[in-house]
């Protein structure tokens, strides 16, 4: 029973030192002491008349703490709803999507089902793919629009390659699309303005640059 | 919001009426400030360690020095400060 006393006095200590700092009776609520760890252990038998003399003599008002005491003595779960985040003040504004994207319609086609353009911008060529719910459509890359050797890290060979892959999309019959840049090349910009230039409408942006190195990366050049 | 998704999604940004370039810069803003732009180009060659602490050292440094300036020109320029000459 010392024990119990213990871990009682430990709570009561918790709602005090809160409501000290001022603390609303709800946000006091939501620091759940139900799932604390000092009231873990048999909470069904802890004496409810004992509590309340406690608390009488921190100063807290009785009220806030028999709200999460039902009468038969058992500790109440309450759900509390968190707030949703205001869209003005979010950093990115209206440009940065959230969850409400899912039931997003594009001329009644849904966002996940959209499809994707893949651009991979190396620093030595441009490669670039569609895909509709994970099913190729088309491909297109530097050497396959008539560009050789070092003409192929030129930014005009991007845009270039992003002009074939929007005719290609566009010859599917597909008018709204996302695209999804992967690396830091010079044909980086240029193709998601050729997608444009086919006739496209873009969606989205997307980056998925993960720079990752397996093993040990080249000798630095000596220049 | 799905699991599976959530890697697309951070860095994903919509964009209005086709209007490619105002959504382009705020995503290269949004990369250049997570310094994934830095951590590419970094990543190309391999770093030797020596270089590596001379970095850390000076990117420690880089900090110190841009906080306390910050919290100085803030001084100098803070608005609600009492008037110095009062008549």
């Amino acid at each position: 029973m010392s024990s119990l006393k213990n871990l009682l006095w430990t709570a009561s200590r918790q709602y005090t030192s809160l409501l000290r700092n001022g603390l609303n009776v709800q946000t006091v609520q939501c620091a759940s002491l139900c799932s604390s760890k000092c009231l873990r252990s048999d909470v069904s038998k802890v004496n409810v008349a004992e509590l309340v003399d406690r608390t009488e003599e921190a100063g807290v008002t009785k009220s806030s703490l028999e709200e999460n005491i039902s009468d038969d003595g058992n500790v109440k779960k309450t759900k509390y709803n968190i707030p949703r985040m205001d869209r003005d003040l979010m950093p990115g504004g209206e440009f940065i999507p959230g969850e409400e994207i899912y039931e997003h319609t594009v001329d009644g086609v849904k966002y996940e089902d959209l499809p994707r353009i893949f651009i991979k911008a190396t620093m030595q060529n441009t490669l670039a793919s569609a895909f509709v719910k994970n099913n190729g459509i088309a491909s297109q890359t530097g050497g396959l629009c008539g560009f050789k050797n070092s003409k192929k890290k030129s930014n005009v060979c991007g845009q270039t390659v992003g002009f074939a892959i929007g005719s290609d999309v566009l010859k599917k019959g597909h008018k709204n699309v996302c695209v999804v840049v992967k690396g830091v090349g010079a044909g980086r910009l240029p193709a998601i303005k050729g997608i444009q230039m086919a006739g496209l409408n873009i969606i989205s942006i997307t980056d998925m640059t993960y720079p990752m190195v397996s093993g040990r990366q080249r000798k630095p050049r000596r220049v | 919001m799905r699991s599976k998704h959530v890697r697309m999604l951070a860095r994903t940004v919509m964009v209005h009426n086709n209007d490619i370039e105002k959504s382009y810069n705020l995503l290269n803003r949004i990369l250049s400030n997570e310094g994934i732009v830095n951590e590419a180009q970094r990543l190309k060659y391999f770093e030797k360690p020596c270089v590596q602490r001379n970095r850390l050292c000076f990117e420690r440094c880089r900090r110190i020095y841009d906080s306390e300036m910050k919290r100085k020109v803030n001084l100098l320029s803070r608005k609600n400060r009492v008037d110095p000459h009062p008549r």
